[in-house]
């Protein structure tokens, strides 16, 4: 119970890295809970809220994005030394986000498509995750993350315990609601099975198949779910898309899409 | 309530669905929250409801592995259909469930209980695969040394309206486990679909005194032998319609002597460990625990279903237990087959066929079982 | 719990499941093989023992960790191993020059030890891998299977044989263990990711 007792509050950080800021809305986002979370915790950098800039070194430090430039990939190592505590939040910033597509073709070509004068663009060959530069303490999956998981996170950290975020399958937050599987009553093509849950089965509650926005669960068997869309007369193309999108970049999900290449 | 079940001692009557009406009416006027099948979603669903037209009324299904349809049924019959995705274990033990809370009060610690009040509840339309898997249940919660309270309290306050099927799902396997498709036990009425080129008429036996109250009070006629002979028929012909199977005979010690066969290897390449089969089942009631705070350090300890397809399930200090995915469906079937013998002295499975339809790839409990039975025959 | 302060409050449940057996095993010779953390869950045994040292034959304390750094209740042990109605025997798998102890796995103490297997109870507690090594050497100087028992750990949350955690194979490590005999449970025990 060694909760609000303490002097001074907690230092929390925001950084931002290649990313669409949808993940740091979420604690914007928070409504209800942000007024007493900030009696809790002192927010000392966080430029979407506030032009503020507090000095580090932070308590708790979250990390939007993904890493695709030289300067970013140098920046983040200097966040980390400022951070006791670093969790990255977002598809971004745990698999290397939508932007991870790149990975998969050639980057040269893609910004002489996209800009008049690509010699000024300096970006990497790949988007990466940034557990695959600093050490990273604790992940939050989605895109964007669950604003409920991310004050549990906060709430876990304020309070020295374990956040509960549990890294099953979406199916089971699904049947947990007692809503109906899409992919065998309706044959829509799911994501569930192998999805990490934290959203609540979002999409299946409108009669949707699951995106996959919070990456592979724990020992997630693609191999399995692709070939049984296969079996439900999905096209290759199609399942290649399916898990070549907001976690193209994670390893089991770009293995899976590059079967069916 | 006593259950004497089919002997004769309670009465039977023939009713028009006015009659079903009627009861529904009088349950809802007893205070019940009266809860049965619906269609939602494309599916049937359990979910409250207030008349015969709330029920999924003209539909019938057909399922298979990994597959589930609604289809238009010829006659407006209320229940020719069988088990959807959710069972009854989502009202008699919620999926979650707060346990107690801790306030504090300066520098004191208030726990309190997480029980929340809850209005006595009529289960209408159990099939009888669904009665043994709460019978089951029974045993594990209210009848075994450690008492589950919300259990025994829902439970004791339940009013059961059986329904005998009258077509048995391609998953079905209920005769395999002697679990069905006649509900002998367990029930306060039991109701029978007679469909018959006059019309669609319910054959309706009390299986309770409380049972026998209520019938007294709904409009119908005394039934007589033709009526029971059109139940006999009916049920003869569901259990002909059955399909899979499951051989129990010695079938404990021959999962537990094979724990290192190779079908666990070959399903668990097929299976997704995505704990659907385990989260359907009408007896799987595994749960994990977890603890909450919020901002002013009020603590919450919460139960919430779990499953032994999860990795976390079998986590201790330094790793987990079962990382691959064929030890943790041998932990799922074993148990379900096996070592629920041991621990209960019944099997855990009723053969409701849930887990083979809601897989999403179509893994076979009966298939898999099958194969090590074969295997071994011939080796 | 570390940093609790003397007036909070802790919960507790319980006691759930089987204790060793001390009272089965008087009259007999006691071999205590602990490994790195494992030796905790021995201590009440031990001291059980000490406590009632005349109704006991040879009494032996083997014990194995990592490194000299990781030996649990270091200056208990110093002070046991002075005491002549016990032997005490530590052993850790790498050290520097200033260790002068045994160096290796455990199972290497007890070809050495000195008791009478046909009269021994053994009790194990530490790494599974641990105790299965250590349960075939005790099984080579015969002693008799039944006589040695040993805990299992596994992920609890009820610890009355609900919720299925610590289920292994028809076993509950909460209800029907934590203490298992050893020929109860070798098939199990030896079954991988059971």
């Amino acid at each position: 119970m060694g909760a609000p007792a303490r002097k001074q509050k907690p230092k929390v950080a925001v950084f931002k890295f290649a990313s669409c800021d949808g993940c740091q809305l979420s604690l914007l986002d928070c409504e209800d809970e942000l007024l007493p979370l900030v009696g809790h915790i002192e927010i000392a950098n966080f430029l979407e809220a506030s032009r503020a800039v507090g000095k580090g070194p932070y308590d708790i430090t979250l990390v939007e994005g993904s890493i695709t430039t030289p300067h970013d990939a140098e920046r983040i190592h200097k966040i980390r030394r400022q951070s006791k505590l670093l969790i990255c939040i977002g598809a971004c910033a745990t698999a290397g986000g939508i932007q991870a597509l790149r990975n998969f073709g050639d980057v040269k070509q893609f910004t002489s498509y996209v800009y008049a004068s690509p010699q000024y663009i300096e970006t990497l060959k790949k988007s990466t995750p940034i557990s695959d530069h600093v050490k990273v303490d604790y992940e939050l999956r989605g895109c964007p993350i669950s604003k409920a998981q991310l004050i549990e996170t906060l709430l876990a950290f304020l309070h020295g315990r374990k956040p509960v975020t549990p890294p099953h399958s979406v199916c089971t937050e699904c049947k947990r609601r007692g809503l109906t599987c899409v992919m065998v009553a309706h044959g829509t093509p799911c994501l569930g099975p192998v999805t990490h849950a934290g959203c609540n089965a979002l999409c299946p509650s409108y009669l949707r198949g699951c995106f996959g926005c919070f990456g592979p669960k724990e020992t997630p068997n693609a191999d399995a779910l692709g070939e049984q869309w296969i079996r439900m007369g999905v096209s290759d193309e199609n399942v290649l898309r399916a898990f070549r999108s907001f976690n193209a970049g994670a390893d089991v999900f770009r293995k899976e899409s590059e079967s069916h290449e | 309530m006593s259950r004497p079940g089919m002997d004769g001692q309670f009465g039977r009557v023939v009713m028009a669905r006015d009659g079903i009406d009627a009861l529904i009416r009088l349950l809802d006027r007893q205070g019940f929250r009266v809860l049965g099948p619906t269609v939602k979603d494309a599916a049937v669903a359990l979910a409250e409801i207030s008349s015969t037209t709330d029920l999924p009324v003209g539909w019938t299904d057909a399922q298979d592995a990994a597959s589930y349809r609604l289809v238009k049924h010829e006659r407006e019959t209320l229940f020719h259909y069988t088990v959807g995705a959710q069972s009854w274990k989502q009202f008699l033990y919620p999926s979650r469930t707060c346990l107690w809370r801790a306030r504090r009060a300066g520098t004191e610690l208030r726990i309190e209980s997480g029980a929340s009040p809850e209005q006595k509840m009529a289960l209408f339309g159990v099939r009888s695969c669904d009665l043994h898997a709460i019978g089951i249940h029974d045993r594990v919660f209210a009848e075994g040394s450690y008492r589950d309270p919300g259990y025994v309290r829902r439970r004791s306050n339940m009013f059961v309206v059986a329904v005998n099927c009258s077509k048995a799902g391609a998953t079905c396997f209920c005769t395999s486990m002697s679990t069905g498709p006649r509900a002998t036990d367990g029930f306060d009425l039991c109701l029978t679909e007679l469909t018959s080129p006059d019309g669609i008429t319910y054959f309706v036996e009390a299986g309770s005194s409380y049972g026998q109250e209520m019938l007294a009070q709904l409009p119908s006629r005394t039934a007589n032998e033709p009526d029971v002979s059109s139940v006999n028929v009916m049920i003869t012909g569901t259990i002909r319609q059955m399909k899979r199977s499951l051989e129990t005979a010695e079938l404990k010690p021959l999962l537990q002597k094979n724990a290192e066969h190779r079908q666990w290897l070959d399903v668990g390449k097929r299976c997704l460990n995505c704990a659907n089969c385990t989260m359907v089942c009408p007896t799987c009631f595994c749960v994990t625990v977890e603890d909450t705070t919020d901002l002013s350090g009020n603590a919450e300890r919460r139960r919430a279903w779990d499953s032994c397809f999860t990795l976390d399930y079998s986590y201790i200090h330094g790793g987990h237990i079962r990382t691959s995915p064929q030890a943790r469906y041998r932990q799922w079937l074993t148990h379900k087959l096996a070592s629920w013998h041991d621990q209960f002295g019944s099997s855990g499975c009723v053969g409701c066929g849930r887990c083979i339809t809601w897989c999403p790839v179509g893994i076979d409990i009966t298939a898999e079982a099958g194969a090590i039975r074969k295997s071994v025959k011939i080796g | 719990m570390a940093r609790m302060k003397a007036g909070e409050i802790i919960g507790i449940r319980g006691p759930f499941g089987t204790p060793w057996p001390v009272q089965e095993a008087e009259g007999n010779d006691l071999v205590i093989i602990g490994g790195g953390i494992g030796l905790a869950p021995l201590r009440p045994a031990l001291y059980y023992t000490l406590a009632n040292r005349s109704r006991f034959g040879k009494v032996v304390l083997l014990y194995g960790t990592r490194t000299p750094q990781d030996i649990l209740y270091r200056k208990e042990l110093e002070a046991l191993r002075a005491r002549f109605d016990l032997d005490v025997d530590v052993t850790v798998d790498r050290a520097g020059s200033d260790w002068h102890g045994d160096v290796g796995v455990v199972t290497r103490l007890i070809p050495k030890a000195s008791f009478d297997p046909a009269s021994t109870f053994a009790f194990i507690c530490g790494p599974e891998v641990m105790m299965r090594f250590t349960a075939m050497a005790l099984q080579k100087r015969e002693v008799p299977l039944q006589n040695i028992y040993l805990t299992m750990e596994r992920n609890m949350k009820c610890a009355i044989g609900l919720c299925g955690h610590c289920q292994m194979g028809p076993l509950f490590v909460c209800k029907d263990g934590p203490v298992f005999r050893y020929d109860r449970i070798r098939d199990i025990f030896t079954t991988r990711e059971i």
